[in-house]
């Protein structure tokens, strides 16, 4: 009503005075944004091209009035509809039209209203069950688990509406309703135009599309060698870094896989921090896996890398890694009290390696604040987890998962943009139980000293990762990154793994270009933390490292270099440390004619086929993303359209006013004329 | 909305207005010019009152604020106007010499200085519609209308399109009954002018209320009805009453120039 107030305040005053003709500057811009509600670059569903076809949503623009469905499983849905539905409902909705190509053809797109629903999750009952190391794939991890996600919805867009668009949105609905659709009705314009179809080998060679992917990271505690390489076995130490939900940009993942991230971070800050890494005798390896929640990409890739003796995991071998602990969905452990309760999942039986040893360190390693349990042995085995790769291609590994939940996931947000709460406290006894079944792992024998672990510094560091990484403010503008990197965007990270346009020559380049924002951020914290003391001497780049001209010694890295902020304040420190970055992408892509020194290119790969299927895993997704228009696609606009044959009404009103005005004047002007002969 | 729809209102707020120009003014250089320049005084003077207001805009959206608003724009058009009459006094003296200078020329006639008059007040209108009407219509060019919730019986650019109907007819016949009161010294013919025209500024107010542009609009329109009879009474008045030996002085038209 204001709005409307002040809009014919506007009217009233520009039409009548000249003096009000200032705020008519700003007037039409005003009177643009009320016809219409413009919202670019919006939250919606867009087009992944697979192996074997595509999904999600692609559209030219479509309008179309809107409609809301309170029930969206039963409402009767009218021709040329754009329908507006709960986000409750949302999946109901999306399987009605799948169901039926009658409603395809009358549903010319979808908006969905944010809701609060008790659950909300786009992942599969069992997400990623063709990479268990078992038969059940009917199990149900994941309860709530629906297949929306993956509904080809083709050529109907789908749009989250957030903020006043999703009030306006529901008010014009209602009032079409009201009106019965008749006279000017509200209608939204929706325009998801995306480039590529087919599918991803297609889309690959035409170029209309790119690879989903990103760089996975790992570190080592304690550091290699100078030589590179020495025979310590391995405890790899794994959790994911992003994750995903039917609007990919609104991804949070804050439990799913954020939680086990931060947990296994600080875990390595408690262990760098102590003084026997150097004493372990086994060494401890920290990996966060990118695009783990597409067939597992991040760690197949890395286990691909490892294979073919890449760069990037130079200095590892598979047969080194003895053992395993992924830390998954760990934030909501904890009940009101703070008291968290974990359990430990694992794969039993041969030929899957014994995780004795791990478990009993775990269950020695809780506390009055974290009770560790055995996961239930009616499980098929482990839970949907990094580990699946790694024992597809190592079934010896002993390894473990430590969860939040026994029989299925507790969290009702798995996958979706509203998997937003965690608690500290539980991270935090993630965190120590880690930390300290890890120190007692990797230092060996029976006689363990006890590693000193503050929970209020553990605390501090889960929470300073949690801002970091999990919050709209401060984001990646927070005090910890500002000390290791310098962020392309300030704010909250994307969660979603995203596209990966091009790798550069060496996959350890960590220029802006090449490595986003949290992999810089995820490679610094590791190789700060997991140091062993700063390079000494004049090798140790007195006054600072750089990537350039002041690169560290072999051996060192440089830890802390803010290349935005430049000159000596940006530069970094030479750390005795290993960190690397591993690129995350399927295995079936790889670079045209890279070799040749051609411009990069992404093209089909046929390298890892044999090794794929020595190990027997399933065929490779082949993730991508359509490409598409740039200039604010997907986008959507709501606005009031003009009821049938009321602009030709118009148009005859202005003829007559025009014919009827001529008339009179030419009238005026005779009898006048007449007026003017008689005097 | 369309271009059907685009030249459906361009042509009820500014169809009489054309209409006019098209009957009396398109044969006659002379008043093309004075238009233009009227036109130019016109625009630089809103332009010029709109810095009184710089530092209130944007106004509170109630009543009394709108009011006041009105008032100060009101009373500085027609303060204007003032200053119109002392120019076009100047321009009948300018006029008369150099017809006195021409031969086979008469003086200015009475006829001529009503065409004079219309010709400033059709600058004033027109100034007014093309400022604050025409300046936003190509917005509705697209595909969208809008409705206000406080006038939802017709879109806001029809609405706007009557309102500057009224006002193009109020500002065109105010000028020629406005200068014919200063010129005969008739002081309730020239006043009500300024009272008419805030008369329709303020009726513009009842736009706040709901459906209140049903009620404003069909009054708005009788104002600028009620202002061209008035002129036309005047006229009519004015032609038997005018000495009958007065010599009809055509203005130059383009015709006769070449």
């Amino acid at each position: 009503m204001n709005q409307s107030r002040s809009l014919i305040t506007i009217c009233i005053l520009s039409v009548l005075q000249g003096a009000i003709s200032h705020s008519g500057i700003n007037r039409n811009a005003d009177l643009q944004r009320k016809i219409y509600l413009d919202v670019k670059n919006a939250p919606a569903c867009v087009r992944l091209l697979n192996a074997t076809g595509s999904v999600g949503c692609a559209s030219e623009p479509v309008s179309a009035p809107l409609l809301f469905l309170s029930n969206a499983a039963s409402n009767p849905v009218p021709d040329d509809s754009m329908v507006l539905v709960p986000e409750e409902q949302q999946a109901v909705f999306l399987q009605r039209l799948q169901a039926s190509s009658a409603m395809q053809k009358r549903v010319k797109g979808v908006l969905v209203l944010p809701g609060s629903p008790a659950s909300l999750t786009y992942a599969d009952r069992f997400p990623l069950a063709p990479y268990a190391p078992y038969a059940a794939s009917d199990y149900a991890w994941n309860r709530n688990g629906t297949i929306v996600s993956m509904l080809g919805i083709g050529t109907i867009p789908v749009f989250l509406l957030e903020g006043d668009a999703a009030a306006q949105a529901q008010q014009h609905a209602e009032e079409n309703a009201l009106k019965g659709f008749r006279g000017p009705v509200h209608v939204a314009e929706l325009d998801a135009t995306m480039w590529a179809a087919g599918n991803a080998s297609a889309c690959i060679t035409q170029g209309t599309c790119l690879p989903l992917g990103g760089h996975s990271v790992w570190a080592a505690l304690p550091p290699l060698p100078a030589s590179g390489k020495d025979n310590r076995p391995i405890i790899l130490v794994a959790a994911g870094v992003d994750s995903m939900a039917f609007f990919h940009d609104r991804t949070k993942g804050a439990d799913a896989p954020l939680s086990g991230l931060v947990a296994m971070l600080a875990a390595a800050e408690a262990l760098g921090n102590s003084s026997y890494a150097d004493v372990y005798r086994k060494r401890i390896v920290f990996a966060a896996f990118s695009g783990e929640p597409w067939g597992y990409m991040g760690s197949k890739r890395f286990l691909w890398e490892l294979h073919s003796g890449e760069n990037s995991t130079r200095g590892l071998s598979l047969n080194q890694i003895e053992q395993m602990v992924e830390v998954g969905q760990v934030g909501r452990a904890a009940d009101e009290v703070g008291q968290s309760a974990f359990y430990l999942h694992f794969q039993r039986g041969a030929p899957f390696g014994a995780a004795d040893d791990l478990v009993e360190a775990f269950l020695r390693a809780g506390d009055d604040k974290a009770e560790i349990s055995e996961a239930s042995g009616h499980n098929p085995g482990i839970p949907p987890s990094s580990l699946m790769s790694f024992l597809r291609v190592k079934p010896g590994i002993a390894g473990v998962v430590l969860e939040e939940f026994n029989t299925h996931f507790i969290n009702p947000f798995y996958h979706s943009r509203l998997d937003i709460n965690i608690s500290i406290e539980a991270v935090t006894s993630a965190a120590i139980v880690l930390a300290r079944a890890l120190h007692e792992t990797a230092y060996g024998g029976s006689e363990v000293p006890l590693l000193k672990v503050t929970r209020t510094a553990v605390h501090a560091t889960v929470a300073a990762l949690v801002e970091c990484l999990l919050m709209r403010e401060p984001g990646l503008g927070c005090q910890l990154a500002d000390r290791l990197i310098s962020p392309v965007s300030r704010g909250e990270p994307m969660h979603y793994i995203s596209t990966l346009p091009f790798l550069g020559q060496d996959s350890q380049d960590p220029s802006l270009a090449l490595k986003k924002d949290v992999e810089r951020f995820l490679w610094n914290f590791l190789a700060s933390r997991t140091a062993s003391g700063p390079v000494g001497g004049s090798s140790g780049k007195q006054g600072g490292c750089d990537f350039s001209s002041r690169r560290c010694a072999e051996g060192a890295v440089c830890v802390g270099y803010r290349a935005l902020i430049g000159g000596s304040a940006g530069r970094g420190r030479c750390l005795l440390s290993t960190a690397r970055y591993v690129p995350s992408y399927s295995t079936r892509f790889g670079c045209k004619d890279c070799e040749k020194g051609e411009l990069f290119q992404w093209a089909l790969s046929n390298r890892s086929i044999e090794w794929e299927a020595t190990t027997a895993w399933p065929p490779d997704p082949m993730w991508t993303e359509s490409n598409w228009p740039p200039g604010g696609v997907p986008q959507y606009r709501l606005y009031q359209r003009e009821a049938e044959g009321a602009e030709n009404r118009l148009l005859m009103g202005g003829v007559i006013v025009l014919l009827l005005s001529a008339a009179a004047t030419t009238v005026a002007q005779a009898v006048y004329a007449q007026r003017l002969k008689q005097r | 909305m369309a271009f059907p729809g685009f030249l459906g209102c361009a042509l009820i707020a500014g169809g009489p207005g054309l209409a006019i120009f098209w009957t009396f003014f398109r044969r006659k250089a002379f008043l093309l010019l004075l238009i233009l320049a009227c036109a130019f005084c016109w625009l630089v003077g809103l332009l010029l009152t709109s810095l009184l207001f710089r530092g209130f805009v944007p106004l509170e959206s109630h009543a009394g604020a709108l009011a006041a608003a009105l008032l100060v724009g009101v009373a500085v058009q027609e303060a204007m106007r003032l200053w119109c009459w002392a120019l076009h006094r100047k321009l009948l003296v300018a006029l008369g010499q150099v017809a006195e200078n021409m031969e086979g020329a008469g003086r200015i006639s009475r006829e001529d200085e009503q065409l004079l008059a219309l010709a400033q007040g059709w600058a004033h209108g027109a100034t007014h519609s093309l400022f604050f009407y025409y300046s936003w219509l190509p917005l509705f060019l697209g595909e969208a209308t809008l409705y206000l919730d406080a006038c939802p019986k017709m879109s806001y650019f029809l609405a706007g399109a009557l309102i500057t109907l009224a006002f193009n007819l109020l500002h065109t016949f105010s000028m020629m009954i406005a200068f014919d009161g200063l010129r005969e010294g008739k002081r309730q013919r020239w006043a009500a002018v300024p009272i008419a025209h805030l008369a329709a500024a303020l009726l513009t107010l009842v736009n706040l209320r709901p459906n209140g542009c049903l009620g404003s609009i069909p009054l708005l329109l009788l104002l600028g009805l009620a202002s061209a009879a008035a002129a036309a009474h005047i006229c009519w008045h004015n032609a038997v009453t005018e000495r009958a030996e007065a010599s009809h002085m055509a203005l130059p038209t383009s015709e006769t120039n070449s």
